[in-house]
């Protein structure tokens, strides 16, 4: 199964991720890192010490101010890109199932990643870590991405923060890392968002919404089936109680996206019905409410 | 209203609550992302304390209504403003309007009618219902509560004879205007009335106030028996024959299968097939037995593209009596012809003598004779006998004498009589008769003109039945029929014990001796000892005497004097409490359906 097509390709391959510098690894690739040293984007002068390295002497300087100083050049890094893909059971709702869409987009960011040499690891959650792809760094292992993301399945309960405890343990590098979820758990996104974030990762969170969870149309004497734990709840819906639940949702909704502002992250928000191209370029260009650079992919 | 039906739509009421109460207890499965955020939403969704026992506006509205239109059930609500004065409704119950059309009998839908008319006639008057069967009878007298009409219509039937429109008709006349006199006396300002007649006949009523036709029933076809006999065989000691008659009403071929039993012997049973407008006789003899209880029956009608619209034209019966021995005197100087006809009857000891040896006798010994057949011969002056059969009287004898006529021609006979029971004068010639002068009280049985060529007399302790001619003046005795008429004229003026003559055909009278049990066809006891109509066909037993009504010359086509099915009186509108209650019924779905929806909640 492709989950990418090719008009999906072309339009990745003229997008790119940008990564902060503090979240880059350490291997040389194309992302600005803290790090002043040989580069080509010069970065500042500072004064010549014993020991240093003649060829970064500025002459220049030193013909117009009679001081050495040295040239220092940012060092261009690779990035990781974790793509942390939500398995629980909601995610198997929605028209389309929320799921599809959720492989699609991670294999949409994973490509991105191998594209421009990054290490792209897919990791799907639910409780835990389930499984996670081997950091992949070129287009070529697009393939092995989409096997991998055939075998998920969705179903069971969500804990983020167990999936960043598990996240943590098998790869301590700092890196991108992006949430595709619905959120549609009460707890543990703002918590996990807040570890992420404390972590060193930059973070970047796409909230697949669906219109049957931000708005459901039932109305009536129902019996409610919890898609993740079986439970169920018998519950006359009305105006009043939808009125309720939207609110409900709208006040989770809101403090994961402030959880994730506050651990510096980007908070997209894409709904599932809409064509996957324009949700493309909504999952890679985040929204202007987020405040987050516009244009940044 | 039937109790069963009432039984029926409650039955039907209750399961219907019952299963909205079910569907509105069995919700839908939907499956969501996760209930905690709906547990959560019904939480903060909760109205607060006093809100919580508010009743949603609708639901409360809805309750109202229904409690509304429950009290107005209760004050027994009408449409319109009825029918002003007094109203006698007339109800056919004869034999026809037991016929189905379309599946549903005449009277039943009459009754409906009936009923419309009973619901609007109480409004603001009183209101009679009288049967029109083969007599016309009161169902309950003039009221204005629609309860008590309604019991009185409950279970009515039909007569298997024709109904008498004309009686009935009269009677509600009669009626109507007692009560108008009546109501006008007691200071009621402008008095009115009318007639309503429910029938399945054309009929052009003739009565003083004005009345209204509803017509019922159309055109139907039917399979009846028209006729339907047995009788000893009278040159055969015991045995028994029987005739039947099938008439296919219908302008289609038909088949049947003609069924005769005696108790639950057959005796006939045999296909035919009918074709259109056809009569068929069919015969079975030859069957011995003491006595014979026969029913006739049409089984498995079949008639092409229809059906027998009418099941009770479809049976008979007939009663074949125990032969009794009866000793007769026959007194004549040699007539061979009476000889041979009393002879015939198995059931008669006949001893002859001639008029000297007669002169011999006295009362005392005649009276062991049940009857005397006197052949040219009168009773000797002083002795009197109480059945008498008296062919060509002398002068002086018991009925005075006109002056002999030669070659008299019967111009008419009283065949009703069961004397001529069976027996017909057509083409019989008389050489010479000596016409009788009848007295008051006197039947005629055969009439040359104004002459009375033959007399049934009967008196309270005596019958006499006397013919003008004697056995050599007339062609009559050479006819297969002369040994019937000697049995029937001598079995009438043998027969004290019926004041009257039994009528074997619904619509006469059955009456019984005093401490005589008279039970119905059904087993039913009758406990009047007269019943003045009959009219139920069957076999009635009378102290043990079994005699049978049929009402087979009643059958005839139906539909002939059928008008439509189409009603005079606007009443096509149910009763107004079904309305009401479909109404409660439509408001408790909605208020289900939008309770189910989440509109009320």
């Amino acid at each position: 199964m492709k989950t990418l097509d090719d008009k999906a390709r072309r339009l990745l391959d003229r997008l790119a991720l940008f990564v902060r510098p503090k979240a880059t690894a350490g291997r040389q690739g194309g992302h600005r890192s803290p790090v002043l040293a040989s580069g080509v984007e010069f970065a500042d002068h500072r004064p010549y010490v014993p020991g240093d390295d003649f060829r970064r002497i500025d002459w220049r300087a030193f013909a117009k101010n009679g001081q050495l100083v040295m040239r220092q050049f940012e060092e261009e890094r690779d990035a990781r890109i974790y793509v942390l893909l939500d398995l629980s059971g909601s995610m198997a709702c929605g028209a389309p199932p929320k799921i599809e869409i959720g492989k699609r987009i991670a294999a949409a960011f994973a490509y991105v990643g191998m594209k421009q040499f990054d290490r792209a690891v897919v990791i799907p959650f639910g409780a835990g870590v389930v499984g996670d792809t081997r950091p992949l760094r070129t287009s070529a292992d697009l393939p092995e991405v989409d096997r991998f993301l055939e075998g998920c399945m969705a179903g069971g309960p969500t804990s983020l923060p167990d999936a960043v405890r598990g996240l943590g343990a098998r790869f301590p590098q700092r890196g991108l890392v992006v949430v595709v979820s619905d959120l549609m758990s009460p707890e543990g996104f703002a918590e996990g968002f807040r570890t992420l974030g404390a972590v060193g990762h930059e973070l970047r969170v796409v909230h697949l919404e669906s219109a049957e969870d931000l708005a459901p149309p039932w109305e009536g004497e129902l019996e409610l089936l919890d898609a993740e734990s079986g439970d169920k709840v018998r519950l006359r819906v009305d105006a009043r109680l939808l009125e309720a639940y939207r609110k409900e949702i709208r006040q989770h909704v809101g403090a994961c996206r402030d959880a994730c502002r506050r651990a510096g992250g980007r908070f997209v928000e894409v709904p599932v019905e809409q064509p996957f191209e324009l949700l493309l370029r909504r999952a890679f260009a985040g929204d202007e409410r987020s405040g987050s650079r516009k244009g940044a992919a | 209203m039937p109790a069963a039906l009432v039984a029926a739509l409650m039955a039907l009421a209750g399961a219907l609550v019952l299963a909205l109460y079910l569907l509105r207890r069995t919700p839908r499965s939907q499956t969501v992302s996760n209930i905690r955020f709906w547990v959560k939403a019904a939480e903060s969704a909760k109205p607060r304390w006093l809100f919580r026992f508010r009743i949603p506006l609708v639901a409360l509205l809805v309750s109202l209504l229904c409690a509304l239109l429950l009290v107005a059930l209760a004050g027994d609500p009408r449409f319109g403003d009825g029918t002003r004065g007094t109203t006698v409704i007339v109800l056919a119950a004869g034999r026809t309007m037991g016929a189905r059309d379309g599946g549903e009998r005449r009277i039943d839908r009459a009754v409906v009618e009936v009923r419309r008319w009973v619901e609007r006639s109480t409004i603001e008057g009183d209101v009679t219902v009288i049967r029109a069967g083969m007599r016309p009878s009161v169902l309950v007298p003039m009221t204005s509560r629609a309860g008590d009409l309604e019991r009185a219509l409950a279970g009515l039937d039909v007569d298997d004879g024709p109904a008498d429109l004309e009686s009935a008709l009269g009677v509600a006349d009669a009626l109507l205007a007692e009560h108008l006199s009546a109501s006008a006396a007691a200071g009621a300002p402008d008095p009115r009335g009318q007639i309503v007649l429910v029938t399945d006949t054309a009929f052009a009523p003739r009565t003083r106030a004005s009345t209204v036709v509803l017509p019922v029933g159309t055109p139907v076809d039917t399979l009846a028996i028209t006729s339907f006999a047995a009788r000893r065989v009278p040159t055969a000691v015991g045995e028994y024959a029987a005739r039947i008659e099938v008439a296919n009403f219908s302008s289609r071929q038909a088949s049947v299968r003609v069924a005769i039993a005696d108790g639950e012997v057959p005796i006939l049973d045999e296909r035919i097939v009918l074709d259109p407008h056809e009569r068929r006789a069919l015969e079975a003899g030859g069957f011995s037995a003491r006595r014979a209880e026969l029913h006739a029956a049409l089984e498995a009608v079949s008639i092409a593209g229809s059906s027998d619209g009418l099941p009770a034209d479809d049976q008979a019966f007939a009663v074949v009596d125990a032969l009794e021995r009866t000793r007769i005197l026959l007194v004549t100087e040699g007539d061979l012809y009476l000889e041979a006809a009393l002879a015939a009857h198995p059931g008669l000891e006949v001893e002859v003598m001639n008029a000297a040896a007669l002169a011999a006798e006295s009362a005392a010994s005649l009276a062991g004779y049940a009857g005397l057949v006197l052949d040219g011969i009168a009773l000797p002056a002083g002795i009197a006998h109480p059945s008498v059969l008296v062919f060509a009287p002398p002068e002086g004898g018991s009925v005075a004498l006109r002056r002999e006529v030669r070659s008299p021609r019967i111009t008419a006979m009283l065949g009703s009589h069961p004397a001529l029971e069976g027996v017909r004068f057509d083409g019989v010639r008389i050489e010479r008769a000596r016409p009788i002068v009848e007295r008051t009280g006197d039947q005629v049985l055969l009439r040359s003109d104004d002459r009375a060529l033959a007399i049934a007399r009967s008196e309270p302790s005596a019958r006499l039945v006397v013919f003008s001619f004697g056995t050599e003046d007339t062609d009559l005795v050479r006819g297969e029929a002369f040994p019937l008429l000697v049995h029937h004229a001598l079995r009438w003026v043998c027969d004290h014990g019926e004041p009257t003559p039994l009528s074997r055909r619904v619509g006469g009278a059955l009456e019984s001796e005093a401490g005589l049990a008279i039970t119905g066809p059904n087993g039913e006891a009758i406990g009047a000892a007269l019943v003045p109509t009959v009219t139920e066909s069957g076999v009635w037993d009378l102290g043990g005497r079994r005699i049978a009504f049929d009402a087979t010359e009643h059958a005839r086509e139906l539909g002939a004097g059928a008008t439509g099915g189409t009603f005079a009186a606007a009443s096509s509108v149910p009763p107004l409490g079904f309305l009401l209650a479909a109404a409660l019924l439509a408001l408790m779905l909605i208020e289900w359906a939008l309770l189910h929806r989440g509109r009320l909640g």
